[in-house]
């Protein structure tokens, strides 16, 4: 009897240990792809709204229209993009693309004026701080999913379930850059 | 609270200058008073000698109700007469120091927020048994609707043993509540809490930092800002949702506010922000009658509680709102043209 517990107090341990670890990292893991999902959705809002903003803004900031063709290859781009590594640097891209449009359109009063640019504004804001957000989550799970397969004991159980580490979500140098005053007068 | 910075108020001094008025109706009112106890004084001594004489023995059960008669009729003397002079404080010293230091904003000594409102902040999980609350001051702090008042919240707690069983009141919050439009639309619940468990207990906190969470049905957020995560613990039903209201800026002005004051509460919940400013001190009183009325250590401290409730609103931004009905509603922005 005494021989069994001393070999079953042990299994019984190491079995706990083996099914929290596991769900401990499936639900890092989920959560990751939480965020991911999260961020998913936001840029497909965006990548919805762009039509809408090229066409409201065409009419009146006529000096922009080299942006605007950029923004709309960009977006066609995006559409086409055949992998997640490509499609996310892209979005990255436009993230830059739309802050610096956004801020050059700020010279036309006419555009400042009008209700559906305002709610385009707005709205596109909005998005670009809900993706902020979503990312800054993505990061956050990231870097605890990796912490959790890299760290003793819990990384014998992510070896056995194959868990690889993942990658932070980094900010494209175009995209981090603050918007130069000298570059908006052209000097 | 921690020892706020002292506000640098010139208006206090033109306040002792016009309390003269204020410090004659004190003594009036001291007078008043120290008669209404002389008297009961003299009503007792009165009962004692002539209680004997008229009733005999049985006049003995009498005497204790007569004198609860005559403390009563003094309590109710006392406030009589304080009343006027507790108005006059508020309305000639309070009321200028409220708009030396928030401009514009009315100051109610009799109306509060609501139970309703304390329960909507979902900052405190105990439902209050007690529930007290004055002085509302309300306006706009840069463009944005603010209310906050003077709350006391407090749980009933029975304690029984071989005597029998003794009520008593245990304070779940005393202090500002503040409550305000938050400039961000969302769905959903952030609760932020001065963290005091780190420090004691190191990394066995984040274990019962989680199960608060659960307790509250929420999750424990682990945000990226080390000076926030020192100070504070965050609760929300949403990562993304907590990371869009606690942007960078926001979790350094609370982390400022927290270096600076000392602990503050804060919740979002569906858009609305909720501020709760801890404060041992009954705040916006006159002082005790035997006291000069105007003390200026007093309105300093109350100054720097209107000032640390101004400083925390103004530098969480709220006005800047660029998206939604404020936006669309700017000057020139009233209709389409071209």
């Amino acid at each position: 009897m005494t021989a069994l517990l001393i070999i079953l107090i042990p299994v019984a341990i190491i079995g706990a240990f083996v099914i929290l670890t596991y769900n401990n990292l499936i639900a890092r893991k989920n959560q990751i792809d939480y965020a991911q999902g999260a961020i998913d959705a936001l840029l497909k809002k965006r990548f919805d709204l762009i039509p809408n903003l090229v066409a409201t803004v065409k009419e009146y900031a006529t000096h922009e229209r080299g942006l605007l063709e950029q923004v709309t290859a960009l977006r066609s781009r995006i559409g086409q993009a055949r992998s997640d590594d490509e499609r996310m640097g892209l979005e990255g891209q436009m993230s830059g693309l739309l802050g610096r449009l956004l801020v050059q359109l700020e010279a036309y009063p006419d555009l400042k004026a009008n209700q559906n640019f305002l709610q385009l504004q707005a709205t596109l804001n909005e998005i670009e701080e809900q993706i902020s957000a979503a990312r800054r989550a993505f990061n956050a799970a990231v870097v605890e999913f990796n912490n959790a397969i890299e760290m003793f004991p819990s990384n014998l159980v992510a070896g056995w379930m194959g868990l690889k580490r993942r990658q932070v979500f980094e900010v494209d140098e175009s995209e981090a850059a603050a918007p130069s005053v000298s570059n908006l007068f052209g000097n | 609270m921690a020892v706020a910075p002292k506000s640098d108020l010139p208006e206090i001094e033109e306040l002792l200058r016009r309390s003269r008025e204020l410090e004659k109706l004190r003594q009036q009112v001291r007078a008043r008073v120290g008669r209404v106890w002389m008297l009961l004084l003299a009503g007792t001594a009165a009962l004692y000698l002539a209680v004997r004489p008229l009733l005999g023995p049985s006049g003995w059960y009498l005497f204790p109700a007569a004198i609860l008669v005559l403390f009563f009729w003094a309590l109710l003397q006392t406030q009589t007469a304080l009343r006027p002079y507790h108005d006059t404080y508020k309305r000639e010293v309070l009321g200028p120091l409220v708009e030396a230091v928030l401009p514009g904003f009315r100051h109610d000594p009799g109306a509060g927020l609501s139970r309703e409102v304390f329960l909507a902040s979902r900052l405190f999980p105990s439902r209050p048994d007690r529930y007290h609350s004055e002085d509302l001051f309300s306006g706009r702090l840069t463009g944005v609707p603010l209310s906050f008042a003077e709350v006391r919240a407090e749980e009933k707690r029975e304690d029984c043993d071989k005597e029998g069983c003794r009520t008593r009141y245990l304070t779940i919050f005393k202090g500002l509540l503040a409550v305000a439009e938050f400039p961000k639309s969302f769905q959903g619940t952030v609760l932020v809490y001065p963290d005091r468990s780190e420090k004691l207990l190191g990394a066995l906190s984040r274990g019962l930092q989680n199960l608060g969470g659960r307790f509250r049905g929420l999750q424990l957020i682990k945000l990226e800002d080390p000076v926030f995560e020192r100070h504070f613990v965050a609760y929300a039903d949403d990562p993304v949702t907590a990371r869009y209201v606690l942007s960078t800026r926001l979790m350094e002005t609370l982390s400022s506010y927290r270096e600076r004051y000392g602990p503050i509460y804060v919740s979002f919940v569906d858009g609305t922000l909720y501020l709760a400013l801890p404060y041992s001190g009954d705040a916006f009183e006159p002082p005790p009658l035997w006291r000069a009325a105007v003390d200026v250590r007093r309105l300093r401290r109350y100054a720097d509680l209107l000032q640390a409730m101004r400083d925390v609103v103004s530098r969480l931004q709220l006005d800047v709102r660029i998206w939604g009905e404020r936006a669309l509603k700017q000057p020139g922005a009233s209709g389409e043209r071209g």
